[in-house]
């Protein structure tokens, strides 16, 4: 049976992430203890609220080390909405914090207003079609669905060929999918996209 | 452009879906997890779960439907009814909610609002509005699902909640719910056009030209429905579709 480790992250919805795996027939490891990371083959960072709080909790908590050296030995890691953001150099959101760099770029607030003067209505809560850049990774092609958002901060990654997958708000280009060698992250939430979202998790699951 | 949402709003009474109409009027209409489960599969884009005696008898008993749920339905839930306090509201997130609706227990202590944006964040924060048109001609919040007055008007309390760090106000008519007389266009469109938050119109939807007017006329950022899919007088897939006749954006299946 294959597994993942979902980091128990104790802010917003983790159980529908539990129950999206399940439901995949995936046998979730939520995990408390850092030292647990290091047993686990596939990681999932659930992340909601703001990004200082999160990279508050995994610093106090001992897991952001622990974490860096997952990386290092690139075994698949999921960061989802604000665990994708952590994923960047910094964000601005309430004070500048870093993040873990492992994806160069930026987390910006997003705009009131696009480039026509129209008023944005924030946090971009809907169902947003996803582009795909040439070349992305045909596992994670979902060109043409759509997924769930649910965010007021946006990612701005630097090196072209680690976005994978982008959409359009108003007229604002969002960050939807990164990825750097086994480290990918979302913006929107698998765990709440309906049936195209499951099968994201699953191609996850077979990197 | 952005997508508009079509939701199902479900009225539950312990453990049934029921319809009121304005409120009252109250009928079965089955189980609601087979009704959650076939909305999910016929591509609505998120439910709305209110158990509509909570607010009486203050709590609620929506958390063994929501535990259902979330075992086969994967898009956002909103749950409200009851919800007295920072306690109630992460209950319920624990138990598989993403979103949680407040009315009353709002109304009564405004500093609800500011409580809840910052221990669950504001995208998490749905506050229901039911409104109706008093005789002095203004839109008048009202509690306990529509049965008591408050005397406050709708357009200063939705500036206020949103200045409190609500993310979204869930605007129901009391005079239009069940009546399958439409939506109530002015308050929607009132209210959409004072706040830069999202709002759900709420209330009325009977056919299919309900859709197109409340999102043309009266801006409404996502659509609830509940009686005129209930009694399978619409589906899902038709309504999406006839958005998108009708070059509204929609999420498609």
């Amino acid at each position: 049976m294959k597994e993942v480790s979902i980091i128990n992250y104790p802010y917003g919805n983790v159980l529908s992430l539990i129950r999206a795996f399940e439901y995949l027939k995936i046998k979730v490891n939520l995990i408390d203890n850092p030292r647990d990371v290091k047993k686990s083959n596939r990681l999932v960072f659930p992340g909601v609220g703001t990004f200082k709080n999160a990279i508050d909790f995994l610093k106090n908590n001992n897991f952001y080390e622990e974490i860096e050296n997952f990386f290092y030995l690139n075994k698949p890691f999921l960061g989802i909405c604000l665990g994708m953001q952590v994923l960047l150099d910094d964000s601005e959101e309430l004070e500048k914090t870093n993040g873990f760099g492992i994806i160069r770029g930026k987390v910006v607030k997003l705009p009131n207003k696009n480039t026509a003067n129209k008023i944005i209505k924030t946090p971009h809560m809907n169902w947003n079609l996803i582009l795909y850049n040439k070349n992305t990774n045909p596992i994670f092609n979902l060109g043409g669905r759509y997924m769930y958002f649910l965010h007021s901060y946006h990612a701005i990654p630097i090196e072209k060929n680690e976005l994978l997958a982008y959409s359009i708000y108003e007229d604002i280009k969002i960050c939807a999918i990164i990825k750097k060698r086994n480290v990918v992250g979302c913006q929107f939430h698998p765990e709440k996209s309906g049936k195209d979202g499951i099968k994201f998790l699953e191609s996850f699951m077979t990197l | 452009m952005k997508n508009i949402r079509v939701i199902s709003r479900m009225d539950i009474k312990g453990p049934n879906l029921i319809k009121t109409i304005r409120f009252e009027g109250l009928r079965k209409v089955g189980d609601p997890n087979d009704f959650a489960l076939k909305y999910y599969n016929d591509g609505v884009d998120e439910i709305i779960f209110i158990d509509i005696v909570a607010s009486l008898y203050q709590r609620n008993n929506l958390d063994a439907i929501l535990k259902k749920a979330t075992k086969n339905i994967f898009v956002p839930i909103t749950v409200g009814g009851g919800v007295r306090n920072v306690d109630d509201a992460q209950r319920l997130l624990r138990a598989g909610a993403d979103k949680i609706a407040v009315n009353t227990a709002a109304i009564q202590n405004p500093d609800l609002i500011k409580d809840l944006s910052t221990n669950i964040g504001s995208q998490s924060v749905v506050i229901s509005i039911e409104a109706k048109k008093n005789i002095n001609g203004f839109w008048e919040a009202y509690i306990n699902n529509g049965r008591d007055k408050t005397g406050l008007n709708v357009l200063d309390w939705s500036k206020k909640i949103q200045k409190l760090g609500a993310g979204e106000i869930l605007l129901t008519s009391v005079d239009r719910e069940g009546t399958r007389k439409g939506f109530d266009l002015d308050l929607v469109k009132l209210v959409s056009e004072e706040v830069n938050i999202p709002v759900i119109a709420c209330g009325g939807m009977y056919s299919l030209s309900c859709f197109e007017n409340i999102v043309k006329k009266a801006n409404a950022d996502a659509v609830a429905m509940s009686d005129c899919i209930h009694f399978n007088r619409l589906n899902i897939p038709d309504i999406k579709q006839f958005a998108i006749s009708k070059e509204i954006s929609v999420r498609k299946l």
